[in-house]
């Protein structure tokens, strides 16, 4: 925390170690939620990539009220919902599709590469309801209170700790019923 | 049933592997965001001027005249604006005539830099060399080069240049070319409103120092060269003392309201380049992988088959491979750009085994870019189990290089994690 705060004062003065520091520091958490979140690497790696542009953006008058790691994990699951509303709403024509002359080659690389265990984990993830798997990896990994998570999901505290427990327990049901019997 | 802290350690604990190549590039992506930045420092500097100022009781008298003097002079520009317009679109293909050479840029919605684009003409006005640098998230760089009907397409990050001599590729880049470069895309409007597909706005502001702006709308599925597309428009900020286009502005129609998209900027006019802009050979490193596309024998002959019956022929056909276990056959209609990927696509396509094809539906296209898509129900077998399979994700596509051949799209199967 101290050590974080130290960081976005230096950060704010324009200090690259600084920024090479924090984007260490949080790169994998911030792709393994956006990446539990959304189950679509793409635009996982997007959304991650978008909050770091965001926040050196705002380098020279950040200011770090509480962790910075819950703040990342915030605008992550903003960013995520933002995705996942407008795939609703229609698939999105990108700009790319916008003029022709990009066509036949593969997208960048990918910037997560998958093992079995991380895969497994997040297929199962995959399969809870959206807001019950928002509150388990804001609460498990971006170490979020239920408070405000609660917030976020403009519901009362009670319901986000019910979206939890009943995220944890379907996830323990899909995960052992994987398990070779 | 495992306990429940089990279940939180394997959440918390679940590692994540990156790609290191990508971790640097965003970086570096970040640090020069970083050094461009304009903020830093001023906090550092002037923590809290700003809030001196508007404490001050001076500051307020003076922000409330502010108000008064804006409210004043935005009536008397509405009060002018009932001037009819002089400017016509004429002036500025007449502005653009003897254009040679001109350099644009796209910018995203984020203001970040999406693509550069440099044309140059011949001395009859017909385009005679194209370049265009794509910029790609996670800081991959794509650079195409076009020069009489062969492209030279270079992926940065790949380290890996294709030869390619492509119609349909031509099409693309003279209908690109039409579209933004403000030489044709002017005359291109003005011909799409002679046939109905487009309605064109002018508004002519009598403050001499705004742009006359001139919106294009277009129809449904006319914007593009091929593929569905909604209702577009495009807003055209032209100068009003030379008359020539500085920026296109897109938006397109998305629940009845207008989605910006991005925006076309056009720096300079008729500044020549240097020459070596349209020759990469100097650029490239020495370990670039060159691939002739040419050369390469992928996907199925067209023949006299429609595009809708060709889509299906090659999706009958490929997962009839698969079936028959002929990866070999497989994976040459699978879309691939060097023969150096072909085992890493043979060893994807046998991690799934399709017992047989149940049925196939009417392909689509599904984008600008003549890529069609088919829905299709498969019977595989996993874990000793016979499952129904429906990819909701097979493309199919021309073969770059060989525009009368089709093959199935790399974003294809996304599931099998393919090693392209």
């Amino acid at each position: 925390m101290l050590e974080d705060r130290l960081l976005i004062w230096k950060l704010n003065r324009g200090s690259k170690d600084a920024l090479c520091r924090i984007y260490e520091k949080y790169r994998d958490d911030l792709l393994r939620i956006a990446a539990g979140l959304l189950n679509q690497t793409n635009s996982a790696e997007d959304v991650v990539q978008d909050v770091f542009t965001e926040f050196v953006r705002s380098a020279g008058n950040f200011e770090l009220t509480g962790s910075l790691k819950g703040y990342f994990a915030v605008c992550v699951t903003n960013k995520a919902r933002n995705v996942i509303r407008s795939q609703n709403r229609q698939q999105a024509v990108s700009l790319d599709d916008a003029e022709p002359v990009i066509s036949n080659f593969k997208r960048p690389d990918q910037w997560i590469i998958y093992d079995e265990e991380f895969n497994r984990l997040n297929n199962a993830l995959a399969q809870l309801p959206y807001e019950q798997k928002e509150a388990v990896i804001l609460h498990i990994q971006g170490n979020i209170k239920f408070r405000d998570i609660a917030k976020m999901q403009e519901t009362s505290t009670k319901t986000a700790q019910s979206r939890y427990r009943y995220g944890i327990t379907k996830l323990r049901s899909i995960l052992d019923g994987e398990a070779p019997k | 049933m495992k306990p429940t802290e089990n279940i939180k350690r394997l959440i918390k604990n679940t590692k994540i592997k990156t790609n290191p190549a990508v971790n640097e590039a965003v970086l570096t992506d970040l640090l020069n965001k970083l050094d461009s930045s304009e903020n830093i420092g001023l906090a550092a500097k002037q923590p809290n001027v700003w809030r001196i100022i508007m404490k001050s009781k001076i500051t307020k008298y003076a922000a409330a005249a502010a108000v008064i003097v804006i409210a004043v002079v935005l009536s008397t520009t509405f009060l002018n604006k009932s001037v009819s317009p002089a400017y016509a679109i004429e002036q500025t293909i007449q502005a653009c005539k003897n254009t040679r050479f001109i350099h644009f840029e796209l910018f995203r919605p984020s203001n970040t830099k999406d693509k550069d684009a440099w044309l140059e003409y011949d001395d009859s006005g017909q385009i005679k060399n194209v370049r265009v640098n794509f910029y790609f998230s996670k800081g991959n760089e794509l650079v195409m080069v076009w020069k009489q009907g062969r492209t030279q397409m270079w992926d940065k990050q790949r380290k890996k240049l294709q030869l390619f001599e492509d119609k349909i590729y031509t099409d693309k880049i003279i209908f690109f070319v039409q579209r933004y470069d403000p030489v044709s895309a002017v005359e291109h409007i003005q011909k799409m409103e002679k046939e109905g597909k487009v309605k064109i706005e002018i508004d002519e502001p009598s403050n001499k120092r705004e742009p006359i702006i001139l919106t294009a709308i277009y129809e449904p599925n006319t914007y593009a060269l091929e593929g569905p597309k909604p209702q577009m428009k495009e807003v055209f900020s032209i100068d009003q003392s030379t008359k020539l286009v500085t920026a296109i502005e897109l938006y397109e129609l998305k629940d009845g309201q207008y989605s910006y998209i991005g925006v076309w900027k056009f720096p300079d006019y008729n500044i020549a380049f240097d020459a070596q802009i349209f020759n990469l050979e100097g650029e490239l490193p020495s370990d670039v992988d060159i691939v002739d596309m040419m050369t390469l024998d992928i996907g199925l002959e067209q023949c006299d088959l429609t595009n809708e019956q060709i889509v299906i022929k090659v999706v009958r056909e490929f997962f009839n491979a698969l079936i028959a276990k002929d990866y070999e056959a497989a994976v040459k209609l699978f879309y691939h750009e060097s023969p150096k990927t072909e085992a890493g696509i043979r060893r994807g396509l046998e991690k799934i085994n399709v017992l047989r094809i149940i049925s196939i539906d009417k392909p689509f296209p599904c984008s600008p870019m003549g890529t069609w898509r088919a829905l299709c129900i498969l019977e595989i077998e996993k874990d000793g189990q016979i499952a129904r399979l429906e990819p909701n994700d097979i493309f199919v596509s021309h073969v770059l290089g060989h525009p009368t051949r089709w093959a199935i799209d790399t974003g294809s199967l996304g599931f099998l994690k393919l090693n392209l």
